[in-house]
């Protein structure tokens, strides 16, 4: 599949519901082949509500979703296996099955697609990657041996063993000390300048958004305010996006109606 | 404000809604684990054999001892009660055929479920459960392993197995239980009571309580891996979903077996 020419991902009209409230409002989103995008966002803008349906693990209530050319809402089980190959997701609190050591973590997306390779194959293969995030050595230790820092950086190796286009990464700073999550977003523009990857990075982490980011789209309430450069959302003057940029608390504006209907009726 | 006077019609139309879709998932559960048993390895999600046999370790042969223990007590325990019960009618004789229909066809199965679901049950529903919690189920599945074939295809088989195994093990063990109270009681030697028993059996006693013990094995997996699956809110989430794995299965174990009993023995 040679398609330059087409976005990465493609989100079209993105709505998403969790019982009676919307969390996403007709989100477009667009990431290019080579880029990394960070989606910023505070607490409950729905910036993991959309990078899971981008990973096809909620259907959205409306809308399309394409990665590489495919409609992941409409694919088959088969093409959803073959596209699922070509991307690496590094979750927030690092996902590591907590039955096994972190070298048979790593290997676990090889044994599973690439029965062809020997054993000798793929330790080799899963001991790169583990260098690749400085953790070479760690690889008979279990996951819960293993401080905040190395559990996601073993996330992250996993993550890309299998060396996909895409890689996507929820909070990697998340609960890090700062020397750490700044080690973190080295390693990650490391990987796109050597391994060319395509990365899109979900946080809430100013200083490492601005850092890594080539493009940002910023969340809030569910809809996309912008997607711009870092210095576009800098210069931004929406007011949402200042708040964010500037910390500075939200002033909620009170509906009185909707207030008095909150505290007085049963069903609200 | 009719709301009050409707709300228990509510909560029980959601209660039926929320049972009538946990049967729903529960069958999902059992038809896509047949469905990844039988074709999985045609689309690259194949069964391991090996997690088929760490399951069956863990689900049968570590159960073993608990298991002989707990069936040479009931044994004896029927033993006890059932020659101080014939031996109103002057019949303590027929204690022989007594303990050896009752556990095969009923105690042997039951007793082993009982415990399994305990065991294992709650294992499946906590361990599925704490995955679920900590995003380990959704890296499976954007690694591109199926969920169901990782977690439920090889406990379902390895139970389906090792259940029905278990079960013979405990009928056998209940019956020798019984034999070691019994036979000096009725001042008998300990081998004439088990022959005789073995001449009172028919395959069919057997057949009985092995196959009630496949459904079990259904039940105990099903309940143990959807409870594990619909955890929500952490480790609390976790424990509660443990405990209502055990119950649920018990419960449902229970009426099934009578439900059983009844069509089976009219």
């Amino acid at each position: 599949m040679n398609d330059t020419a087409a976005p990465l991902i493609d989100v079209q009209g993105l709505e998403a519901w969790y019982g009676k409230r919307r969390i996403l409002h007709d989100v477009d989103f667009r990431v290019e082949a080579g880029e990394i995008r960070v989606i910023m966002g505070g607490s409950g803008s729905g910036k993991s509500t959309l990078l899971r349906h981008l990973l096809g693990l909620h259907r959205p209530a409306r809308g399309s979703i394409r990665l590489f050319g495919t409609d992941i809402v409409r694919a088959g089980p088969r093409e959803l296996q073959q596209l699922r190959r070509r991307l690496g997701v590094s979750f927030q609190g690092g996902a590591l099955l907590t039955s096994m050591t972190v070298g048979e973590n790593v290997a676990l997306p090889l044994r599973e697609h690439h029965a062809e390779l020997s054993e000798n194959q793929i330790r080799i293969m899963s001991r790169m990657k583990l260098e690749v995030v400085n953790l070479g050595g760690f690889h008979d230790l279990m996951p819960s041996q293993l401080s905040g820092g190395m559990v996601k950086r073993a996330a992250l190796a996993r993550a890309i063993v299998m060396d996909p286009q895409l890689l996507f990464f929820d909070e990697p700073s998340a609960g890090l000390d700062p020397v750490v999550s700044a080690e973190l977003d080295e390693l990650i523009l490391r990987l796109r300048d050597a391994l060319r990857m395509t990365i899109v990075v979900v946080t809430h982490e100013l200083e490492s958004a601005f850092k890594i980011a080539d493009t940002i789209t910023v969340l809030d309430q569910g809809a996309v305010l912008m997607t711009d450069t870092v210095d576009a959302v800098r210069r931004s003057d929406n007011e949402r996006i200042q708040d964010l940029l500037n910390r500075r608390p939200r002033e909620v504006v009170v509906d009185t109606d909707a207030y008095l209907r909150r505290l007085t009726e049963e069903e609200a | 404000m009719s709301r009050p006077a409707f709300q228990p019609l509510a909560d029980l139309g959601r209660a039926t809604v929320q049972s009538v879709a946990g049967f729903g998932y529960a069958g999902m559960l059992l038809a896509e684990s047949l469905w990844f048993a039988a074709w999985g390895w045609r689309s690259g999600q194949p069964v391991r054999l090996g997690a088929i046999v760490a399951e069956m370790r863990r689900v049968g042969v570590e159960a073993l001892p608990i298991v002989c223990l707990l069936a040479l007590t009931i044994g004896i325990m029927l033993g006890i009660q059932f020659i101080a019960a014939l031996k109103e009618f002057g019949a303590q004789s027929q204690v022989v055929v007594a303990v050896a229909k009752s556990v095969t066809r009923e105690f042997g199965a039951l007793i082993t479920a009982i415990l399994v679901a305990g065991r294992s049950g709650s294992a499946l529903a906590a361990r599925i459960g704490s995955m679920t919690v900590s995003q380990e189920v959704d890296a499976l599945a954007v690694i591109g392993i199926e969920p169901v074939r990782y977690l439920v295809a090889p406990a379902l088989i390895a139970m389906l197995v090792m259940l029905p195994v278990l079960t013979v093990f405990a009928d056998a063990v209940a019956i020798v239980g019984a034999a070691f109270y019994s036979a000096p009681a009725l001042n008998v030697p300990v081998q004439a009571y088990l022959l005789q028993t073995l001449s009172l059996l028919d395959p069919g006693d057997l057949w009985q309580g092995i196959c009630k013990s496949a459904v079990f094995a259904v039940l105990i997996t099903l309940i143990g891996c959807s409870t594990g699956f619909s955890v929500t809110g952490g480790a609390e989430g976790v424990g509660r979903a443990t405990t209502r794995a055990v119950v649920l299965s018990i419960c449902y174990i229970i009426v099934t077996d009578m439900i059983f009993s009844f069509f089976l023995n009219r």
